[in-house]
């Protein structure tokens, strides 16, 4: 028996010292409000930069992921570029294209004198190259070069045989600097596609004699030439002391690989990084600290929303009929978004009045926001022919396991339970998700949607189009032939005011559809160490890498006091 | 065979289309379709098997990643090997270390302070999990100790043992946990045998009665743990090379799951059944020298 007493004598000890280390440990000695943060630059002007992931390729072709496209920026150039307020301007290109008057026709002089980082100038010869690249089968993004005359064929021609090299007669080397790229209608959106990465200049030679090991050692000729690859550990970019705008003002950028946001923090706290992207947990706690002035926010290009399968069978939310709309619009006032954006999500997103996020050009400021009125639905369920939700059968609402996902959903699930709406969740991992929304499955299911260039098209069009329905992108399946007729149309105007008004058309009719439950728009939200200058974002892109800030003048104030 | 068999079966289980996968949510169908023929992924999967099978062990080729453009896997997994070999090693030296010692004090102060307290440290280590106290040692040991927080850097040896400190120290604490008490139990065993009074009797030291008399027949059971341990280590560390930043093979297969990236997850797994079985062997085959009876009774 005394032994047993000792056991829970040194058991009781041993807890109580445990729970006032704990609770020493939480408290830190510190106030809330003060947090302890190392804020010295690298001495030999390296911008050290956290990533989530390794990026899995640096070739342009290849990318699709915001970690590939963020590095590859640095070491690629495209035609045009964005500036600070996303109005595109020339990069390689020596001025704006001149666009023949029925906007099939695009005439790009290149800058004089751009070489890439080993050495070798750059000639129009290189873009007709490193565009047609594009069609092979390899290409992850083929898509963007579609509207040129012949690259529809070039493209099949690729599938059909992956050992041909595409030739596209709709991109023509006109002289050593002149680019001419004909489309086979007016389509307006398409001038951004020479905005992104994926059309970067690559070199012929380069590419032709490493082949896929291009992804592994790319040379382009951006402000930053790569240094060293660790794959999953880091990278290291150094200064390309050629490049056209003029030498950076960093000597390079050192990318960490760590997959732990604690851990991240912690190398943040400690020194070892110059900026870090905001995940839970960290934004209440620093912009209400001392060290507040390094909390960075600007908008996101993206909407977070759950889409409705238009065309599940046996969803009640299916379908053009009345009592499914008015159950969709019943979904949409039910969910309280101000609790999710500020509550679960920390205050770093909003609600969402459409589709089109600010920044997006045809965003429509004055359009309020999605209101929480439980009356409201249930008075809604009550004519959709479900009082009370009586009746009415719970669909699954389908999402992936990414991030904040699974409490949003079950944060849905308690406010439309709370009108008479019973959904059930089902989780998945990405891999699984995606495939079951492309193929319609889910009749229910939470997806977002980031801008690949600021334009209406580049969400309407791609999510609501009746010829994009499934794996092309409009997974809710919605169709409405003058949505359509709208979309098509905006395509071949070149007038940007006149295009814009035609697809703010578009947004109203779709959102009258209620064919999603519109959530949530954000704010991208970084810290960023105050000795850090012109890391100007766009909000293109835009996280902790910058994908399109200025880097060639980004510099660290080694003289001010921090 | 079986596993290769076992895994392409469950590749092909698995929902989740390699192609969209890895063109992206903005590709075609048309691009995913073509892509999953030029790799094969269309083919009958007997017939993607036995194409695998005979660059297995024709070429000792396991293929090129799916998603790391013109890596081969022989190359990614040679190199995350590496790193967790070195992890796993040192882990578990650090593990026999604090494990044997504090399962031998443990069990030779029997009911006594030493006991008591190492076997609550020990019963911490078996309930922590290991992220959480990774993220522990981050933010209160590294400063303290001037180690590096995370990250793997392999330009020198000193610069190797100072990335694995940490992690290894974690894993290796966990380890010697249950290396701790097993030794315990086993030595206090052993230390009750009547051939132990016989050796003390004889006026052997404590120290040669406890190393020699007494360790080496309590091995049998504590190579047993050491040597699972072990092999867990080397296929299992992943949430540990996931906190500490560690290229590892954990890491590295657990990445090429949730990317569906076929080739790369099948030579992993390939891999780490390959270690596994091999470490599980060692250890059986060490049994003959920590104990000649089991030698003898083959005969």
């Amino acid at each position: 028996m005394s032994k047993i007493t000792d056991w829970i004598r040194v058991a009781n000890g041993s807890l109580l010292a445990v729970a006032i280390c704990f609770v020493a440990g939480c408290t830190g000695g510190n106030s809330s409000s003060e947090i302890v943060s190392v804020s010295a630059p690298s001495p030999d002007g390296i911008f050290r930069v956290p990533l989530m992931t390794n990026p899995p390729d640096l070739d342009p072709i290849l990318v699709s992921d915001t970690t590939s496209d963020g590095v590859a920026s640095k070491i690629f150039n495209t035609l045009l570029d964005y500036d600070p307020e996303l109005q595109l301007e020339p990069c390689l290109a020596e001025s704006m294209p001149t666009i023949s008057e029925d906007g099939t026709r695009y005439d790009f002089t290149i800058r004089e004198g751009i070489r890439f980082s080993n050495g070798t100038a750059v000639s129009a010869a290189d873009f007709k190259y490193s565009l047609q690249r594009l069609a092979s089968v390899r290409s992850k993004r083929s898509n963007l070069i579609e509207p040129i005359v012949g690259a529809k064929e070039a493209i099949k021609a690729s599938r059909s045989n992956p050992e041909i090299s595409p030739e596209i007669s709709g991109i023509e080397v006109v002289g050593e600097r002149q680019l001419r790229i004909t489309l086979n209608q007016a389509h307006a959106p398409f001038i951004y596609n020479l905005a992104m990465v994926n059309t970067a200049v690559v070199p012929r030679a380069v590419v032709e004699e490493v082949g896929d090991r291009f992804s592994r050692s790319p040379i382009g000729t951006g402000p930053f030439i790569l240094k060293e690859w660790k794959e999953g550990v880091s990278l290291q970019l150094q200064a390309n002391p050629d490049y056209f705008e003029g030498a950076p003002k960093l000597s390079g950028i050192h990318y960490r690989v760590i997959p732990e946001p604690l851990a991240q923090l912690e190398e943040y706290k400690a020194g070892n990084f110059d900026v870090l992207a905001v995940t839970q947990g960290i934004y209440p706690k620093w912009s209400k600290s001392n060290r507040a002035n390094e909390v960075k926010s600007w908008p996101s290009l993206a909407v977070q929303y759950y889409g409705f399968n238009l065309e599940k069978e046996g969803s009640p939310y299916a379908g053009d009929s009345d009592s499914a709309r008015k159950l969709r619009e019943a979904v949409n006032l039910a969910v309280d978004r101000t609790f999710l954006g500020d509550v679960l999500l920390e205050g770093r997103f909003y609600p969402a009045n459409g589709i089109l996020p600010p920044g997006i050009r045809g965003h429509d400021a004055s359009r309020p926001a999605y209101s929480h009125d439980p009356d409201g639905a249930k008075a809604l369920l009550a004519e959709a022919g479900f009082p009370g939700g009586e009746g009415l059968k719970p669909v699954d609402l389908w999402f992936n396991t990414q991030g904040d996902n699974a409490k949003i959903a079950q944060a849905v699930q308690q406010d439309l339970k709370s009108v008479g709406i019973p959904i059930d969740l089902k989780m998945l991992d990405w891999g699984a998700f995606i495939e079951a929304t492309d193929s319609g499955e889910p009749p229910f299911f939470r997806l977002g949607w980031v801008a690949d260039y600021p334009d209406p098209e580049n969400f309407l069009t791609f999510l609501f189009h009746s010829r994009n329905k499934g794996p092309n992108g409009n997974v809710s399946f919605y169709g409405d032939e003058k949505v359509d007729e709208l979309l098509d149309q905006s395509n071949l105007v070149t007038d940007m005011d006149e295009r814009i008004a035609l697809l703010q058309e578009a947004e109203q009719r779709i959102l009258t559809d209620s064919p999603w439950l519109v959530l949530l728009f954000g704010r991208e939200t970084v810290l960023l160490k105050p000795y850090v200058k012109n890391f100007n974002a766009t909000g293109m892109c835009d996280d902790v890498q910058g994908n399109h800030v200025r880097w060639h003048l980004v510099e660290l104030d080694t003289s001010s006091d921090q | 065979m079986l596993v290769t068999m076992i895994v392409f079966i469950l590749n092909a289980a698995i929902p989740g289309n390699p192609g969209r996968i890895r063109l992206g949510q903005r590709a075609d169908p048309e691009a995913v379709e073509a892509y999953n023929t030029e790799r094969g992924y269309n083919d009958p999967l007997p017939q993607q098997y036995f194409r695998y099978l005979g660059n297995l062990f024709i070429d000792f080729d396991l293929g090129v990643s799916d998603v790391k453009s013109g890596k081969r896997v022989n190359e990614i997994l040679g190199e995350a090997f590496l790193v967790t070999l070195r992890l796993a090693l040192l882990s578990i030296v650090v593990a026999l270390f604090i494990g044997i010692g504090a399962g031998i004090l443990s069990a030779v102060r029997s009911r006594t302070i030493f006991d008591y307290v190492s076997m609550i440290i020990a019963i911490f280590g078996v309930s922590m999990p290991v992220f959480w106290l990774g993220i522990l040692m981050i933010i209160y040991v590294a400063p303290v100790l001037g180690l590096p927080r995370t990250g793997f850097d392999d330009s020198s040896f000193t610069s190797v043992l100072r990335s694995l400190a940490m992690p290894a120290a974690a894993l290796g604490f966990l380890s010697s946990a249950t290396i701790a008490r097993l030794s315990r139990s086993a030595m206090l065993d052993v230390l009750t045998q009547d051939y132990i009074r016989t050796a003390r009797s004889k006026g052997l030291s404590e120290r040669v009665v406890i190393l020699k008399h007494s360790l080496k027949n309590a091995a049998i059971p504590i190579v047993t743990v050491v040597g699972n341990s072990f092999g867990y280590l080397l296929v299992g560390a992943v949430l540990t090379e996931t906190v500490f930043a560690l290229p590892g093979l954990g890491r590295e297969v657990v990445e090429a799951i949730k990317t569906r990236d076929r080739e790369l997850i099948t030579g992993g797994i390939l891999l780490m059944s390959f270690v596994f079985i091999g470490v599980n062997l060692m250890v059986d085959l060490s049994y003959a020298w920590f104990d000649p009876r089991v030698r003898d009774d083959r005969r």
